[in-house]
């Protein structure tokens, strides 16, 4: 019986409009990766089946000429050196923005407030706007083309200086005056419980950063001519299909260097989907 | 009595220290300074002192190697009185225009739909990131391909949306009406799934409690999304539209790798007039000007906009 009557319940009412929605969403969710599909099946396809109309969505035949074609450039090079500046780059600005950040917050001293506002103004400077004595600057300092030249400019940023002062004012004071009174330094409390307290703003900002420079184009753009500090973006524009050129093997070319670009940052991203999301919510910002 | 009354720096005094104090009373620490200086040394060799040279170099005729002359606001004249330059303005307030709105409405539907967790919305809301966490140049070659003229599947498939596009092809990034459009598709590709996080936050801030008022009151979805979701959500809308409206004054990559601002100068953004003017025709000088205006248009526009949906929150 009471078997019975858990069958003959109402069946689960499923509302319309939310019916409507959810399939209206998960098609435009589809329609988003659909170009990425598109862009690994014309990077597989022979020569003679990419320019077909219609389209025909698989390859006939698997083959890697496209990609031998891109790997014949510097790739592994660009990738290296995407790696390099963006780790360092990363961990400096880790480094200054925290220790920044918490003498902002927390440590007394004279003039601070006038400083921090300075900082906080040139948060509204667009790095447009210094590019063109930045690179006047670098070349005469003999530090075009080298991973200096691209790591330095970016370590001006004010904004995980803001981060971190907001962060740090944000923790209780007792477990920092606790230690100062057992006679740890400031620079003790500041590492051994501040900067441990702070691994979410330390997280968020590692991930924004390192993906804001690995995928940075424009100063890269300009400080660099020669292979062996170009990064990934910068290397990737010669793949570009040249105009009215509708040749199939240019656009084979194309997709395969946009594959070889796509996949490193997309696997990292759905491993730590949730960190990446999490860092831009909490810290918002940069684009 | 004694310390009360006593001001911490004479309290200083009386027991024989002299410590320099900040406004509040607290003992100014040293330490403070070290703590900072790296921070501050970047700051100003990277930040301050290319500010103020930028702005100098703004005032000469400099090429790269000629010898800089001072020429005072005479690039600032050149850039105001060129059509090119006002051109280039035009088409950034113009892919702005396109663009903000645009992915400012797909990204509050994409944040709204993941928020209801429907089946397989940690799927969709991964579909709607991923093109985010990738460079420009990755956009701009997939949608090299997927908008072209005669091969492109964007074209092919609009032909079953309607018959009307079996016999015209729209010739997306080779005209200069179609160009600035395509990029701003593309774009809107590329970024809603960052206007998706900062709005599902946001939407996640909401009290529950709202809603079950409104369920009670009897109130239908579309009713909660105007009253309560749009509402409650203003600060990260407002945020999101500040954001992407400095982000596309400063737009350049797409454009770079698309078009190379063409066809005849359609796309060319301000940005990439000041990389065309510096880099391709090595007017130092007259390149930093632009930017300079760039920077007071970029500062106008934010001030302008703050100003305005403060005074819109007031009411």
């Amino acid at each position: 019986m009471a078997a019975a009557s858990l069958w003959l319940r109402r069946p689960r009412r499923i509302d319309r409009g939310k019916l409507l929605f959810w399939a209206l969403g998960m098609g435009a969710a589809l329609l988003w990766v659909v170009p990425f599909g598109w862009m690994i099946s014309t990077s597989l396809k022979p020569e003679g089946q990419i320019l077909r109309y219609p389209p025909e969505w698989l390859p006939r035949e698997v083959t890697l000429e496209s990609y031998g074609r891109v790997l014949s450039f510097q790739v592994g090079r660009w990738f290296w050196n995407s790696f390099v500046v963006a780790t360092v780059s990363t961990l400096l600005t880790l480094m200054l923005n925290s220790a920044a950040g918490y003498a902002f917050g927390r440590i007394p001293f004279l003039g601070r407030e006038v400083l921090f506002v300075a900082v906080l103004t040139t948060l509204m400077m667009p790095f447009e706007a210094l590019v063109i004595p930045l690179f006047v600057m670098f070349s005469a300092a003999g530090l075009a083309n080298t991973y200096a030249g691209l790591i330095l400019p970016g370590l001006s940023s004010a904004f995980g200086v803001f981060l971190f002062r907001q962060f740090f004012l944000g923790l209780p004071r007792d477990l920092e005056d606790a230690a100062r009174i057992d006679g740890c330094t400031r620079w003790g409390v500041f590492w051994r419980i501040a900067l441990p307290l702070a691994q979410p703003a330390l997280v968020a900002l590692a991930i924004l950063h390192f993906m804001g420079n690995w995928n940075n184009l424009f100063w890269p753009l300009i400080v660099t001519s020669s292979d062996d500090v170009k990064t990934v973006p910068v290397g990737m524009i010669q793949f570009r299909p040249g105009f009215g050129a509708d040749q199939g093997w240019a656009f084979g070319l194309a997709m395969a260097a946009a594959t070889i670009q796509a996949v490193p940052p997309l696997i990292v991203f759905l491993i730590l989907q949730r960190q990446f999301m999490k860092g831009i919510a909490t810290v918002g910002l940069k684009g | 009595m004694a310390d009360g009354v006593l001001t911490p720096a004479l309290a200083d005094a009386a027991r024989g220290r002299a410590w320099l104090r900040t406004r509040s009373g607290e003992r100014s620490e040293l330490v403070g300074y070290l703590f900072i200086a790296p921070y501050l040394l970047a700051f100003v060799l990277f930040m301050l002192v290319p500010a103020i040279a930028g702005l100098y170099v703004s005032l000469t005729n400099w090429g790269g190697l000629n010898v800089a002359r001072f020429i005072g606001l005479a690039n600032y004249a050149e850039a105001l009185n060129s059509s090119i330059f006002w051109y280039t303005v035009r088409n950034t307030v113009y892919y702005t225009i396109l663009f903000v709105p645009l992915v400012s409405v797909f990204g509050l539907a994409a944040a709204v739909f993941v928020h209801q967790k429907f089946p397989g919305y940690t799927l969709a809301r991964a579909a709607f990131y991923s093109p985010y966490v990738m460079a420009v140049t990755v956009t701009g070659l997939i949608w090299l391909w997927l908008l072209n003229q005669n091969w492109g599947v964007v074209n092919y498939y609009l032909g079953y949306v309607h018959p009307y596009f079996h016999s015209f092809r729209p010739p997306w990034l080779i005209d200069a009406e179609w160009a600035m459009p395509s990029i701003v598709i593309a774009t809107v590709w590329w970024l809603v799934g960052y206007q998706m996080v900062i709005l599902l936050a946001g939407l996640q801030d909401i009290p529950d409690q709202l809603y079950e008022a409104a369920k009670i009151d009897g109130g239908s979805p579309i009713q909660n999304f105007w009253y309560i979701t749009i509402p409650m959500l203003r600060p990260s809308l407002t945020f999101v539209l500040v954001t992407n409206v400095i982000g596309s004054l400063r737009v350049f990559g797409q454009m770079f790798l698309m078009t190379s601002g063409g066809p005849a100068g359609a796309t060319t953004s301000v940005v990439l007039l000041i990389y065309q003017s510096a880099f391709q025709n090595f007017r130092l000088g007259y390149s930093a000007a632009i930017s300079y205006l760039l920077f007071l248009g970029i500062l106008a526009v934010t001030i302008v906009q703050l100003r305005l949906l403060r005074a819109n929150q007031a009411v």
